[in-house]
């Protein structure tokens, strides 16, 4: 399956080796970023950007997992996330052995300021499964990608 | 363009109740459904990704994969991960409070894509 260029969600591949990421960093048009960036957005509506809050707040040990190494070279290879798309990695945590899921979806919302054309956006994910925390712990956990 | 880590390690990952995941491999269906979870508003992209400015938020959310479309697999040696599975239909709706209003979803949503795989990476990987 491809996407359709116009939605945005180019693959690692077939976008910036990784060689040239640091130049690319300085590079990268202001349009070019907002359709990455766009692309990473958890849930977005209207003026809303919702992403969790505090994701971990306890110190480093049980139960917190590790973030991916490197990240999207279309956000400048600095946020541990790929871009949702094919070929690109969906987990956002590392020695994970599991289950993932990524929907990405649009849709109208309504609420204050809606109008018939307000639509939002959605990158929703989960983890479940196996993985390795920041103690050195095997253990099983849900994590979700929001 | 400066681009500021933040946070600099897991990118808007939450521990979220084991219960609010059901995956049926065989079936390539699985449902997350999260109710009343602590989030932040931000408000646009360019302030969520620079950690600035933000106002308390909660919101609810059940998302539905499947059924099967295709058969997906993908594997990078160099990030170190493989996955096989499924890319799927999926459906979502959702109800924030922000600010003290109430946003919802409306009845109808479009799915772009979606996938529910097995993953190995890490020291998994290999």
């Amino acid at each position: 399956m491809r996407l359709p260029p116009s939605l945005g969600f180019p693959t690692r591949e077939s976008s910036f080796p990784v060689a040239s990421m640091h130049r690319w960093q300085h590079d990268v048009s202001r349009r070019a970023f907002i359709k990455a960036a766009a692309g990473t957005a958890a849930l977005a509506y209207g003026s809303g950007l919702l992403r969790p809050l505090f994701a971990f707040a306890d110190p480093a040990g049980t139960g917190t997992p590790q973030p991916i190494p490197g990240g999207a070279p279309e956000l400048g290879g600095v946020y541990h996330v790929f871009l949702p798309g094919p070929g690109n990695e969906p987990s956002t945590i590392t020695d994970l052995n599991g289950f993932v899921g990524l929907a990405v979806l649009r849709g109208h919302w309504t609420g204050p300021g809606a109008t018939a054309d307000s639509m939002w956006e959605a990158d929703m994910r989960f983890m479940k499964g196996l993985f390795v925390g920041t103690d050195g712990r095997s253990q099983q956990g849900t994590f979700g990608f929001v | 363009m400066d681009i500021i880590p933040c946070p600099d390690g897991l990118f808007w990952t939450t521990s979220i109740p084991q219960g609010s995941v059901h995956v049926d491999f065989p079936d390539a269906i699985a449902t997350m459904e999260v109710s009343d979870l602590a989030a932040q508003d931000s408000l646009n992209i360019f302030n969520a990704l620079s950690c600035g400015p933000s106002v308390p938020a909660v919101v609810s959310f059940d998302v539905d994969w499947g059924p099967a479309l295709d058969r997906y697999q993908a594997s990078d040696a160099d990030q170190g991960f493989t996955v096989r599975g499924w890319l799927t239909g999926t459906s979502m709706s959702w109800t924030a409070q922000s600010a003290g209003a109430t946003y919802q979803s409306a009845d109808e949503d479009t799915s772009v894509f979606a996938l529910v795989v097995k993953e190995r990476n890490g020291r998994f990987f290999g």
